[in-house]
């Protein structure tokens, strides 16, 4: 059986969640071929049908099949799902879209033995490493932030300061794969501003190696260090 | 030995004198007198200052303030937010205009927010569901900040912690590549 990826444009952050926790739920009949992933390529992608980025014909280029969400009452047209989203409305978008999409033989459908299931498709998919930096323009929604003390100390960096997957981690002490995880589910919705980081040089390049690379964490006031270290060990953190 | 300071700042009855308990070594010291502010139903309230504090390994202290609730009191909050470490606004989502509430510690530290790291404890959310903590940061939005916005009981020690944790991961972030 074949897997088709759904992806979301721009929509808040609460309504990932809420995409993403209904897939887990969905994926537990045998039948559910759909995975939510945070990257291109899209067989079918959910935006915000009440934005003018989200009416932009440029969106319907991202994927084959477009679901707009559209505003509470505001009636059901083709391709277009009312707010707030219902589980079983969704489920039957997906399902025709499927259908449809398995009939014109779709281009992005992969072997379902080369993917996994769509409630370990997010971390288990491969996770490329961006060199950009972001900052956060907003702080996330409870729902993303589901009170994850890693996840609040990871938002908490990126108020503060633009950083990218890499120096995310060194900071944060969280896998470099969660800090990028969490950075393209920022940015897919919405809550971040991008900060562009050197190009990255070609590989031997010492000199330009240097320029490109992230700044690394350099040994700060010893005292300050060792003053929040302290705080933490005494606080059990 | 070094003394450090974190500030517990918000409206009466917020809870930072039980915020400060839950993390002091020592009871926190108290200078509650019998609440005469008849907008409010608080038999005591805080009219100096709240204290409490912990040791690190080092021998360092955190010394930790509760300003007074009041904003007529706010000379004294300029005082206590020198140079402090951090700053912890507590609201209470009871009250009957929280984001109202949260406005005055804005713009009354405003210079201070400016550097110093900061976050935001909203209590009683679960019985007073509004405003929610989606409005919570859109009002830090309208004043162009993005600060740690966390539901909290500070009741329990580990919200406290994690507010203080936030605290400190803005100040490494700030110290990151220096």
């Amino acid at each position: 059986m074949s897997t088709l990826r759904l992806g979301a444009y721009k929509l808040p952050a609460a309504e990932v969640v809420l995409v993403q926790t209904l897939f887990r739920l969905y994926s537990h009949g045998d039948t559910f071929r759909w995975t939510f992933v945070t990257a291109p390529p899209y067989d079918a992608l959910l935006v915000d049908g009440t934005t003018d980025e989200g009416m932009n014909p440029d969106v319907d280029r991202m994927a084959k099949a477009v679901l707009r969400l559209t505003r509470m009452n505001s009636g059901r047209a083709p391709n277009t799902l009312e707010r707030p989203i219902r589980a079983d409305r969704l489920q039957d978008w997906l399902k025709n879209t499927e259908h449809d999409l398995i009939q014109t033989r779709p281009a992005t459908l992969l072997d379902e033995a080369s993917l996994p299931t769509a409630a370990e498709a997010p971390a288990a998919a491969p996770v490329q490493i961006n060199p950009l930096r972001f900052k956060l323009r907003r702080w996330p929604p409870a729902a993303l932030l589901r009170s994850d003390p890693n996840l609040i100390r990871m938002a908490t960096l990126l108020s503060r300061r633009a950083l990218n997957a890499a120096e995310l981690a060194t900071i944060s002490q969280q896998p470099v794969q969660e800090c990028q995880a969490f950075l393209t589910t920022l940015q897919t919705t919405g809550l971040v501003d991008v900060q562009k980081a050197p190009v990255a040089p070609p590989a031997g390049s010492a000199p330009a190696q240097a320029a490109a690379a992230p700044k690394p964490a350099a040994p700060a006031p010893a005292f300050a260090r060792g003053l929040i270290s302290g705080i933490r060990r005494r606080l059990g953190l | 030995m070094n003394e450090y300071k974190i500030l517990f700042t918000g409206t009466m009855g917020a809870g930072k004198t039980t915020a400060i308990g839950a993390v002091s070594e020592t009871p926190p010291i108290v200078t509650d007198v019998v609440n005469n502010d008849q907008s409010h139903t608080k038999e005591r309230t805080t009219v100096g200052l709240d204290f409490g504090q912990f040791t690190l390994d080092s021998g360092d202290r955190i010394r930790m303030f509760g300003t007074p609730g009041q904003s007529r009191f706010d000379f004294l909050w300029k005082i206590l937010s020198k140079n402090a470490l951090g700053m912890i606004i507590l609201t209470d989502n009871s009250r009957p205009d929280p984001l109202g509430d949260l406005r005055v510690y804005l713009e009354g530290f405003a210079d201070d927010l400016d550097i110093m790291p900061c976050a935001i404890g909203i209590g009683r959310l679960d019985d007073h569901p509004s405003p929610s903590m989606d409005d919570y940061i859109e009002e830090l939005a309208r004043h162009n900040r993005v600060l740690p916005v966390l539901q909290v009981d500070v009741r329990k020690k580990d919200d406290v912690i994690l507010l203080i944790d936030t605290l400190l991961a803005q100040l490494e972030a700030g110290m990151f590549g220096e």
